[in-house]
């Protein structure tokens, strides 16, 4: 049984339940027809099948993620294993918190640091 | 002639040539300062090389890294990396014969003008680990101004403050940053006052390159000298919410333990906000997941989609998982080995993978060494370093998250090899610069974790010169 990716964050991100918008409990039809659904869509360039929400976020969607995606849930071993990560419905987007203000008493990095000692490249 | 006019002449010329020397001894300052004003900003790499061999009372323990340093600091003056300069330069510098502080200093500008920032970084602060007898003042004022530019860069105005003063290596220009730094964040400065405006105008003047530097003059003079602010302190911003909420998923264990985990591991940056108690809470939530509902889903599921593999083999791979996630974040988060341990369950699992991936990576490393010294397989001098520091950056990790226990279980070997890697160094290839520090490190080590046989051994080394 091949493992779910290493990385914790391309985990989530890439999860094929997420990828394709389905919830664990879909049978395999579900994931046939919305895979076809999103290809095509995504073949006609619209703006709506170009990303997909996750528990953090939303991802950049493509044609070879979709049909990853599809693969992945074919065989049962591996879509055991995406299940079990996906228990999370992804989110909508939080709203973008404003920038913290800049602290009174500091310096920004100073981009001339090395120009100013003659060196022209650090 | 006469003998007492041959002895006459013989004095009149030894005067001559005791009149030539002392002469030549006060004209290398100033050619150094040619060089380095005149000859080097303007990129004349191979001109730069040969005016320094010129500079020989300045560089006498390391002629060939002198030449190498004048010759790299003209390097990184020029506009664009050129690598047939660079491989030429480096060509000087892997002639036999030892590797002093101002070959090493020369190696670290050649790794900055190709764009290996930590590589440069790295091989500066050997240089500052040199003697200072050893090491020529013109090579670690070089460093200390890298270092303190590099820093000045980051934004890392802490390391500005603390070594644009330092006595031995200041130079104007680290001095002006150190100082208006000081002012900017109101903080003092080690061992020094805060400056005045004059003092600052005075400092800012003797810098090589005013035009840059007069937008932080000026920010620093429209900082009032360290004094109390009379505004109220500002309220602290309001913290961004975070991406997740765990807490509304508190009636279910296992989308709880894996909102928790989605939240310190793949949110971006969350991990620094990461505290030991956070950790033990993760692998709480983890090992309730685990007690009853991760199975029992998956048995569901198991049986749904009717998988070859059992429910017990895959949760023993989700589990392992997990492991490797809460050991790469600790590792991340620089959490002790032991907040991980006291945890249980799948944080004691999760230590076990951090323990061994930690020491394995300085056992993979000093078995590496031990080899080589074996073979006696040299490297050039600037590699032996890069190496050096390579274990020695895996033993401060291992040492930073595994605590003591780590460190004298590590102690035995890495005593051993590194020891005589050191003796290597200093006996068969007189590398004196690298191995010195390397006898020092192994005293510093012998003496955390108390092997009192390597005290006395380290000592007598390092009271060796």
């Amino acid at each position: 049984m091949s493992a779910a990716p290493a990385d914790p964050q391309r985990r989530l991100a890439d999860n094929p339940f997420y990828v394709l918008g389905l919830r664990p409990e879909c049978g395999r039809l579900d994931v046939e027809r919305e895979g076809q659904k999103l290809l095509g869509m995504l073949e006609l360039g619209l703006k709506s099948a170009a990303s997909y929400m996750t528990p953090l976020g939303p991802q950049r969607r493509s044609a070879d993620k979709v049909r990853a995606a599809m693969a992945e849930l074919r065989s049962p071993e591996r879509r055991l294993l995406h299940e079990f990560w996906a228990v999370l419905p992804p989110k909508p987007e939080p709203p973008r918190p404003a920038p913290p203000p800049k602290p009174e008493h500091d310096l920004e990095p100073f981009a001339g640091a090395f120009a100013a000692h003659g060196w022209k490249r650090p | 002639m006469s003998f007492a006019s041959l002895l006459g002449l013989v004095i009149l010329v030894l005067a001559l040539a005791a009149w030539l020397v002392l002469l030549w001894s006060a004209i290398e300052p100033v050619l150094w300062l040619v060089i380095r004003r005149i000859v080097a900003p303007r990129g004349l790499v191979r001109t730069a090389a040969t005016l320094a061999r010129l500079c020989r009372g300045g560089f006498e323990h390391d002629l060939r890294g002198g030449s190498a340093l004048a010759g790299a600091l003209a390097l990184a003056a020029r506009g664009a990396h050129d690598e047939r300069l660079a491989t030429w330069l480096e060509g000087q510098l892997g002639k036999p014969g030892a590797l002093g502080a101002a070959g090493v200093v020369a190696a670290g500008l050649i790794a900055a003008s190709r764009g290996q920032r930590d590589a440069a970084r790295d091989l500066m602060h050997n240089a500052a680990g040199f003697d200072a007898e050893r090491a020529p003042a013109a090579a670690r004022v070089v460093a200390n101004e890298w270092l303190v530019a590099d820093a000045a860069e980051r934004g890392d105005w802490g390391t500005v403050m603390r070594l644009g003063v330092r006595r031995d290596v200041a130079s104007a220009q680290t001095r002006f940053l150190a100082f208006a730094a000081a002012r900017v964040r109101r903080q003092p400065l080690i061992d020094e006052p805060s400056a005045t405006d004059a003092g600052l105008r005075w400092l800012w003047w003797r810098t090589p390159d005013r035009g840059r530097t007069r937008p932080l003059l000026l920010q620093a003079l429209a900082t009032p000298r360290v004094m109390h602010s009379r505004k109220p302190t500002p309220k602290p911003p309001e913290p961004a919410p975070p991406p997740l909420d765990p807490a509304e998923f508190a009636g279910d264990p296992l989308a709880y333990a894996q909102a928790l985990h989605a939240l310190w591991t793949a949110a971006e940056a969350a991990w620094r906000e990461l505290s030991p108690t956070h950790l033990a809470g993760l692998c709480k939530a983890w090992d309730a997941a685990f007690a009853g509902p991760a199975r029992t889903r998956l048995a569901a599921r198991v049986q749904v989609l009717t998988t070859v593999t059992k429910a017990d083999a895959a949760l023993a791979q989700i589990r392992r998982s997990v492991a490797e996630d809460l050991a790469q974040l600790a590792s991340r988060a620089q959490i002790p080995l032991s907040a991980l341990t006291e945890a249980g369950g799948v944080g004691a699992e999760a230590g076990l993978v951090l323990r061994a991936e930690l020491l394995t990576e300085v056992e993979k490393q000093n078995q590496a060494l031990r080899l080589r010294t074996q073979q006696k397989r040299k490297l050039p001098a600037v590699e032996e370093l890069r190496e050096w520091n390579s274990l020695r950056r895996a033993h401060e990790r291992a040492v930073l998250l595994g605590g003591l226990e780590l460190r004298r279980l590590m102690f035995p070997d890495i005593h051993l090899h590194v020891c005589n890697y050191a003796v290597w160094l200093w006996n068969d290839r007189k590398e004196y610069g690298i191995s010195g520090p390397l006898f020092r490190w192994l005293l510093t080590e012998a003496e955390a974790v108390g092997d009192e046989e390597a005290i006395v051994l380290q000592r007598k080394n390092v009271g060796v010169k």
